[in-house]
């Protein structure tokens, strides 16, 4: 079942042509990784499927309903949610509190929400510092903090982008199984921008590569590692698969 | 069911604010009234300037519009000042209401929202200053009706009567502060206040949500109104629509820590006494300072020292703050005693 389709979507600013009539469509259940140079359009992209830009023309498509220049907190109610690049922690607020926020969309009670948001801080293993602001963690925390609030507003599709920027190998890897066990654990679907590409090979299912805004190809990761436009325009050379 | 800690809390400050009266003389029964009434106002600002963020500077437009409703219907159609709060608090949501649907439906901001609710409260004083249906510029007087009368909220005898009516406002403020903070409502506004684009992505109307901060605050404040009305027996528009109201309203919950529980009132505790105690100095100083005899406006000024100490030292106010100092301190104490016993050790 095709859970989210971008038909079409265009998004200008001014003159310049941030997405440019980029299509594609993921699976119920599927990870798609969306990969491609700095200022090729991957998180434009984000931010007009996401209700935070609306897009001048194309269509967005999400569990059925047409979601298109929907505001960010409707798509978000409709079970589609994303992280950004650039953290933003509630700064104040200790990491509970944070992910409670993201917990309270879908009940009022606050018992509830407090044991839910538990688990999930649990989860991403932030369960020791529970009760320390936001400010306070590091880098990787808050990355791990960005994807617990995400998780408990309950989402069905899951925009996260690039929960690796500046972490350490280890700190990527690290990130890298809690998102596969985010996939196991609450049957996710998940769009992931990323530039690690260790991360990214083995995460997806498919891949999907932006270039100037255009979408220049979308396949597996072993056809993307080989793609003559992709390794042009991106990878610059043919990416060597670890062996197992 | 157990009381969570801040109801504790409020049982524990109601018990003491009842006692208090008992010990006190007709000078410190005024100043506690001052001070429960300014911890009030200060609590309702709190909910839309601490815990949403929004940074009010027009708080006097709620103000007076809750003193003029309540006053107008009592002058003019003998409506009972007990059910005219109400309705001025009801119109001063809806002001309120419209006032942020207009200013946040557009994205103004920080600083320029600050002033946005300024320009709101000052149109609001030329409106009133203007309109003769309410007397204009001449102001509303309450009558003299020699006695006390409980129906009427006039208090001409026994101001004991004043503290309990302002006690018990501010135990009911309270009461909805603390349910807004440990509730949904509470956690989005501070999500609104800490990032409003990461509060939007996780499903919260922000716009919706600082509308509804800035009528519960309006409702609030203008109930506050209606109380000076009541207490002052008189009201114009550059009394209770003028700007020393909307400055006197955010200081306290600036000074003890906006976006806490307890700021307003803590803030209100160590300013109100500070302020009286200035006029009173500034009446009769001491003679090496005998060019202050006299000057008004000293007390304004030591405020104006005071927010700048705030905003330096402490930006998390007294509540927020002292519980840095002490952990700073306990640290200190700590190293010193861990390079003591290092010391020792050589």
């Amino acid at each position: 079942m095709t859970l989210l389709t971008i038909d079409h979507l265009t998004k200008r600013f001014g003159g310049l042509i941030a997405v440019d009539d980029v299509s594609f469509e993921i699976e119920q259940g599927e990870v798609l990784g969306l990969i491609g140079p700095n200022g090729a359009g991957k998180t434009t992209l984000f931010n007009s499927v996401a209700g935070t830009y609306i897009p001048e023309e194309g269509q967005v498509i999400f569990n059925g309903a047409a979601i298109t220049g929907l505001a960010a907190h409707d798509v978000c109610q409709l079970g589609l949610v994303r992280t950004f690049q650039i953290v933003k922690p509630f700064a104040a607020l200790n990491v509970l509190d944070n992910v409670k926020v993201g917990a309270y969309l879908r009940n009022n009670n606050s018992q509830i929400t407090e044991s839910k948001a538990r688990d999930i801080v649990d989860f991403v293993g932030l369960g020791d510092l529970a009760h320390q602001p936001a400010k306070n963690l590091t880098t990787a925390g808050r990355k791990r903090l960005e994807l617990a609030r995400a998780l408990a507003t309950e989402p069905k599709l899951m925009l996260l982008d690039e929960v690796m920027a500046g972490l350490t190998p280890t700190e990527s890897q690290q990130i890298v199984t809690v998102i596969e066990q985010i996939k196991e654990e609450y049957h996710l679907t998940l769009l992931v921008i990323e530039h690690v590409m260790q991360a990214i090979m083995s995460l997806s299912d498919r891949i999907a590569v932006l270039h100037h805004g255009q979408l220049i190809a979308i396949d597996t990761p072993q056809a993307i590692a080989a793609d003559k436009a992709v390794i042009e325009a991106y990878l610059g050379k043919e990416f060597q698969f670890a062996d197992n | 069911m157990t009381i969570s800690r801040d109801y504790q809390i409020l049982a524990g400050l109601t018990l003491v604010f009842a006692i208090l009266p008992l010990f006190a003389n007709q000078f410190q029964l005024t100043l506690l009234i001052t001070l429960l009434y300014w911890a009030y106002l200060g609590t309702a600002w709190n909910i839309m300037g601490g815990y949403a963020g929004q940074f009010s500077f027009g708080h006097s437009a709620f103000f007076g519009i809750g003193a003029y409703t309540s006053t107008v219907l009592f002058l003019n159609y003998g409506i009972s000042p007990w059910l005219g709060m109400f309705v001025g608090a009801g119109f001063a949501a809806l002001f309120g209401a419209a006032m942020g649907f207009l200013t946040f439906r557009f994205g103004v901001k920080g600083h320029f929202f600050a002033l946005a609710t300024f320009a709101f409260a000052e149109m609001s004083r030329l409106i009133a200053q203007d309109s003769d249906f309410i007397n204009s510029t001449i102001g509303l007087t309450m009558p003299i009706i020699g006695g006390d009368s409980w129906s009427q909220m006039i208090f001409e005898d026994t101001k004991l009567y004043y503290y309990i009516v302002i006690l018990g406002m501010l135990i009911v403020a309270t009461m909805i502060s603390i349910w807004i903070y440990r509730n949904k409502l509470g956690y989005y506004l501070l999500a609104i206040r800490e990032d409003e684009d990461a509060a939007a992505a996780l499903g919260v109307d922000t716009l919706r949500y600082k509308i509804i901060a800035v009528a519960i605050s309006a409702a609030i404040t203008a109930i506050g109104g209606s109380f000076f009305a009541q207490r002052f027996g008189f009201i114009d528009p550059a009394l209770v629509f003028g700007v020393s109201i909307s400055i006197a309203v955010l200081l306290r919950p600036i000074f003890g820590g906006s976006g806490a529980i307890w700021g307003p009132l803590v803030g209100a505790i160590f300013l109100t006494p500070m302020e009286e105690f200035t006029k009173i100095f500034v009446r009769n100083p001491p003679e090496f300072l005998s060019f202050m005899k006299g000057r008004a406006g000293f007390d304004v000024l030591l405020f104006g020292v005071i927010i700048i100490i705030v905003v330096i030292y402490m930006p998390d106010g007294l509540v927020g703050s002292i519980p840095q100092w002490l952990e700073r301190l306990r640290r200190r104490l700590r190293g010193q005693s861990q390079s003591a016993t290092q010391e020792a050790a050589r």
